[in-house]
């Protein structure tokens, strides 16, 4: 190096790399459609799967004859529940879920599996369940949570229907309802809704010559796969190797098993490589969906629009295992009230088993489903009052001091009216004064636009009293590179790019010196689910902590061979500079070896504590926060409706990677919107009549409308740069706001989602427009 | 899913394909775009033992015009082309029209306009189209050529008057009479999908401004298209006011279809009401492009 180039590097100051738009590493290869997932992998001998499925909703299993199946050329193992090794039930929170259903025991949904065949060829594999003798006495299905309620309903499992009674309480409601000058009451019902990632499930299970199994899969949760593999196998978690693999998309849909134990327990008993790969029609039968839930509001304001008291009452549909209902209906609960600060409240959440495919996690996380139904009320409060709605919101919403339904002081990072703000202005710059007005289109008076608003929030992390850690690894090569290694999941979110941005600031290293290895449960240490918004915040942390660690490790080492203090020590475009010297970090790395020191890091980042429900105080450790609102026009004529512009604004504490948020935010959107207007996981007494995706509309892109998206950044103190979650408040308003602006528009209060293209019609008739 | 096994036979000639369907009959079916006929086979709804690739007939790819005036479409050409086709712009209007409404590009890229014809869904355009424009097609086999007018060809239920033995190979439209006006108009739950209910129009105007020609057809409304025939001789030496379409419409959805069929994407009462709307707004559309106001 010159002397011109080390007075270059003296003396710049270091540039920040978070806040930058930094394209996602996949990106390109994602774009050429180079990018390879489960189904690409083809390994040696590799054998094909196939998985017989109950197609019966309720039924008491009498016999399974596989003789036949077995005798099929090309097949090499058929099994039955009488065939695993270890625990014949599964789950993330409550092992309910049997892998496969035995004789005498119970089928709950059409999805639940009684045989698994691996042979030569998936289409031998398919023959053979033809060849599987099945017989069943069918039992009374129950098809939604209230019917599953009633006391003449047959039980589901051994402790009835209700898997859980969830409460939130705060004040007193009849001193709230007293001193309301308005009481409204109203019920909503959302649908079952499927996430349609689209990477269908695959696992690929192999056994190894030292006895091991790996498995390689698309999960969001490797940990928990190697454990539940392990536990149906009868083996120490060790002995299996999860190496996750690049997801196509999950949404929450890939945290539950699917397939991962039928491959392994395949490959077991074969000795062979084993693929499970499900088809689309295999995938929207079997795995969890978004819960369909019905939520009755009723809601207290005195005439200022302050509200007095909101009580609420859910039934979410669990579907006919546990996955993670309890959780989901926890947050749709504590979050029932909205985003808004009301003195005394109540709700109550029946969680109940149907035979309806199991519902799950799904973006939003309950929260979505409770949202629709509050900020729909909180527009009719505000016409019942007449008060603007963005006004009413903004005299309710949370801020910091506000204390949540569930006791929770919110000290800080609390950029919902920020939100609400600059949505708002941005909504009237382009509306003028009046956006809620329904405005005909001059000669076509039956094409009506008018705009919508709604408002959220969701927590970012686990929360609950649940402990959220990550572990994460940096280590720094004696080629100069750095990497990080953790197990969560990159599912198209980005958190690969966020993860070696943050190394790359920390050591103010270049971007391309700093890799990443994601989801191997031999390689990387455990970073927790990758759920819940929490991976930037909780993983994020965790990387962070170990760069700064190692880095703090490199200038001890640094100081004593050079004899500085510590202070004077500085690292700039992946050089280390101290007293006039320059290192490249690989030197570094080999210097600390030979002092015996090892260049790498390894923490356990705990979040900050939260406490369970009913307990008071912290429940969750950061909340984002969020306005939208929609422009919409609808046809009055044919219930037709068109998304024109949405306005998108939230608040993540800091913006990372702003190129990362844009996806997240349009995502989301598109998401909400088809929530709104056009998805429904149709069922007709558990059986789905949406079994593939013609008959379940995503929203497409002539459906997509002008997204403005909008920053705002209350930081975290204990978030990464003052980071919290993203992945799921983006989508949550967006469902609320395009119905208040139907409303708008039509007069048609939606109380049912997806909206009703001939309520609208209909209704809309007599109108006159 | 993926369908059980089959023959499979991709005959060179109309006569080659023709010989092939006499030999297997009721046992064969007919690959054209495979749109419709693929996902049949793949969800085992049909499970044909034969399948004939009509996909390397050259022959039957063509869109020319016909002596009259009108046009001649080859039953192998992809929606595309008859989309993008200038002739079809040009003389017949009203597909030209209809092309977009079918499905999605990818779908259109691939799918035939004679397959659709003679797939016959009810919630297809095309068989509307045809019904309107008073169309008809030609049906081959191996004891020769036949023409089959279009109210004479649509049976029912994906049923038409092809017989076993015979292929669709020409679908043909007549020139549109002087002072003619024409609309197609669907609703669908998100574009692209199966309409909820459709309807095509033709109308014509005498010297005087009268209407002296209707025709209204409807699809996704029960078996097949379904033309509203008490509706359009309601419109006959009428002025085209906006009161007498409206009551046309009205006759439409009670007289003519008053019990649209009812399945998970709409019920009869939201289908009845479209019957109404989208009558009134195609005949509106058609009436303006004959040259009388609505």
């Amino acid at each position: 190096m010159n002397d011109a180039v080390k007075d270059a590097v003296k003396n710049r100051q270091p540039a920040s790399l978070i806040g930058q738009r930094i394209t996602k590493l996949d990106a390109p290869e994602k774009a050429a459609g180079k990018t390879r997932y489960v189904h690409d992998i083809h390994l040696p001998g590799q054998l094909h799967a196939a998985i017989l499925r109950s197609a019966h909703v309720h039924a008491v299993i009498k016999r399974i004859d596989v003789s036949r199946a077995r005798a099929l050329p090309g097949v090499h193992a058929v099994l039955t529940a009488a065939d695993i090794p270890g625990e014949h039930t599964h789950g993330i929170v409550i092992p309910d879920w049997p892998s496969l259903i035995g004789v005498g025991e119970r089928v709950r949904y059409v999805g639940d599996a009684l045989a698994i065949v691996a042979a030569e060829t998936r289409e031998q594999a398919t023959a053979a369940l033809d060849l599987i003798e099945v017989a069943l006495e069918p039992q009374p299905v129950i098809a939604d949570p209230v019917q599953a309620r009633q006391i003449d309903s047959p039980s589901l499992h051994e402790n009835g229907n209700l898997l859980k009674h969830i409460k939130v309480r705060k004040g007193d409601m009849a001193q709230g309802f007293a001193e309301a000058d308005l009481i409204l009451e109203r019920t909503f019902h959302t649908a079952t809704t499927d996430h349609a990632f689209l990477e269908p499930e695959c696992s690929i299970a192999q056994p190894t010559a030292d006895g091991r199994l790996y498995l390689y899969v698309g999960s969001q949760i490797p940990y928990a796969d190697r454990n539940q593999v392990a536990r149906a196998l009868g083996w120490p978690d060790e002995r299996v190797r999860v190496v996750g693999q690049l997801m196509g998309g999950g949404f929450g849909g890939k945290e539950d098993i699917a397939g991962q134990i039928h491959a392994a327990l395949l490959a077991q008993a074969t000795g062979r490589p084993v693929k499970l790969l499900y088809d689309r029609h295999e995938s929207l039968i079997a795995h969890p969906k978004r819960h369909a839930t019905q939520i009755r509001v009723k809601m207290g304001a005195r005439r200022d629009g302050r509200l007095t008291a909101v009580q609420t009452e859910l039934y979410g549909d669990a579907g006919a295992y546990a996955s993670l209902s309890d959780k989901v209906m926890t947050r749709a609960t504590t979050h029932s009230a909205g985003p808004y600060e009301t003195p005394h409240a109540r709700a109550d959440c029946y969680a109940m088993y149907t035979n309806n495919p199991p519902s799950g996690a799904f973006r939003g996380f309950g929260v979505t489903q409770s949202a629709f139904a509050v900020e729909s009320m909180i527009d009719e409060l505000a016409e019942q009052l007449g008060i603007d709605p963005v006004e009413l919101r903004r005299r309710n919403a949370l801020r910091v001091g506000s204390v949540t339904n569930t006791g929770q002081l919110l000290h800080e990072s609390v950029g919902l009216l920020e939100c609400i703000d600059r949505v708002d202005s941005e909504m009237r710059r382009r509306a003028g004064n009046d956006p809620f007005r329904a405005r005909p289109t001059p000669g076509q008076e039956h094409r009506v636009r008018a705009w919508g608003f709604a408002a959220a929030y969701k927590n970012t992390g686990l929360g609950g009293g649940a402990p959220d850690r990550a572990q994460a690894e940096v280590e720094l090569y004696e080629d100069g590179a750095l990497e990080a290694r953790v197990s969560s999941a990159e599912l198209g979110q980005g958190l690969v790019t966020v993860l070696q941005m943050i190394v790359a600031e920390e050591f103010q290293a270049p971007l391309d010196q700093v890799r990443v290895l994601v989801m191997d449960t031999d390689l990387t240490p455990d970073g927790g689910p990758t759920t819940a918004s929490r991976q930037t915040f909780v993983t994020g942390n965790a990387v962070l902590q170990a760069a700064r660690t190692l880095r703090e490790g490199l200038v001890r080492v640094l100081a004593e061979r050079f004899d500085a203090p510590p202070s004077q020590i500085r690292f700039v475009e992946g050089l280390a500079l101290v007293n006039g010297h320059t290192a490249p970090l690989g030197e570094v790395a080999a210097i600390m070896k030979s002092e015996g020191h090892s260049p790498r890091a390894l923490v356990e980042y705990w979040a900050p504590a939260t406490q369970p429900l009913g307990a008071g105080g912290d429940m969750h450790f950061a909340y984002s926060f969020a306005a939208q609102a929609a422009e919409i026009e609808v046809n009055t004529r044919t219930g037709e409706v068109q998304v024109l512009t949405l306005i998108a604004a939230t608040d993540v504490g800091k913006v990372l990677n702003p190129l990362g948020l844009l996806g997240q935010v349009e995502g989301g959107v598109m998401m909400g919107l088809g929530n709104a207007l056009t998805e429904h996981f149709i069922l007709e007494q558990g059986v789905p009549f949406s079994d593939r995706l013609a008959r379940y509309r995503i929203p497409n892109i002539t459906q997509t409308p002008e997204i403005v998206v909008l920053h705002v950044e209350h930081p975290a103190s204990t978030g990464p740069y003052g980071a919290k979650g993203v992945g799921e408040i983006v989508s949550i308003p967006t469902t609320p706001a395009i119905t208040n602006a139907i409303t708008h528009a039509t007069g048609v209060r939606i109380t049912r989602l997806p909206v009703d293209q001939e309520e609208i019609a209909l209704r809309g008739e007599g109108r006159g427009r | 899913m993926k369908p059980p096994s089959f023959k499979y036979h991709a005959p060179r000639s109309v006569e080659e394909a023709a010989g092939l369907l006499a030999e297997h009959g009721y046992d064969a079916k007919l690959l054209a775009g495979g749109q419709s006929l693929i996902p049949t086979m793949n969800f085992r709804l049909a499970q044909p033992a034969v399948l004939i690739d009509l996909n390397r007939i050259p022959e039957l790819a063509y869109i020319h015009p016909a002596g009259d005036g009108g046009v001649r479409i080859g039953a192998m050409s992809r929606h595309v082309q008859v989309e993008k086709s200038d002739l079809i712009a040009q003389a017949a209007p009203l597909i030209h029209e209809t092309m977009p409404l079918i499905a999605h590009p990818q779908i259109r890229n691939r799918g035939t306009f004679g397959g659709s014809i003679a797939h016959a869904d009810p919630a297809s355009e095309l068989p509307a189209a045809l019904l309107t424009l008073g169309g008809r097609v030609q049906a081959r086999g191996a004891k020769g050529a036949r023409w089959i007018e279009a109210d004479e060809f649509f049976l029912g239920l994906f049923t038409t008057a092809l017989q076993p033995d015979e292929l669709l190979a020409e679908v043909r439209f007549p020139a549109l009479p002087a002072r003619a006006g024409f609309a197609a108009r669907e609703v669908a739950r998100r574009h692209g999908d199966y309409a909820l209910v459709g309807v095509m129009a033709l109308v014509g105007l005498d010297a005087g401004g009268a209407c002296n020609l209707a025709r209204l057809t409807y699809f996704s409304v029960g078996d097949g298209p379904t033309p509203a025939p008490q509706a359009a001789a309601a419109l006959i030496g009428q002025r085209p006011t906006s009161e007498a379409l409206a009551a046309a419409a009205e006759l439409a959805a009670s007289a003519d279809i008053p019990e649209p069929v009812a399945d998970i994407h709409a019920t009869a009462a939201f289908r009845r009401h479209l019957i109404k709307a989208l009558g009134k707004q195609a005949l509106q559309q058609a009436f303006i492009r004959a040259g009388g106001a609505a």
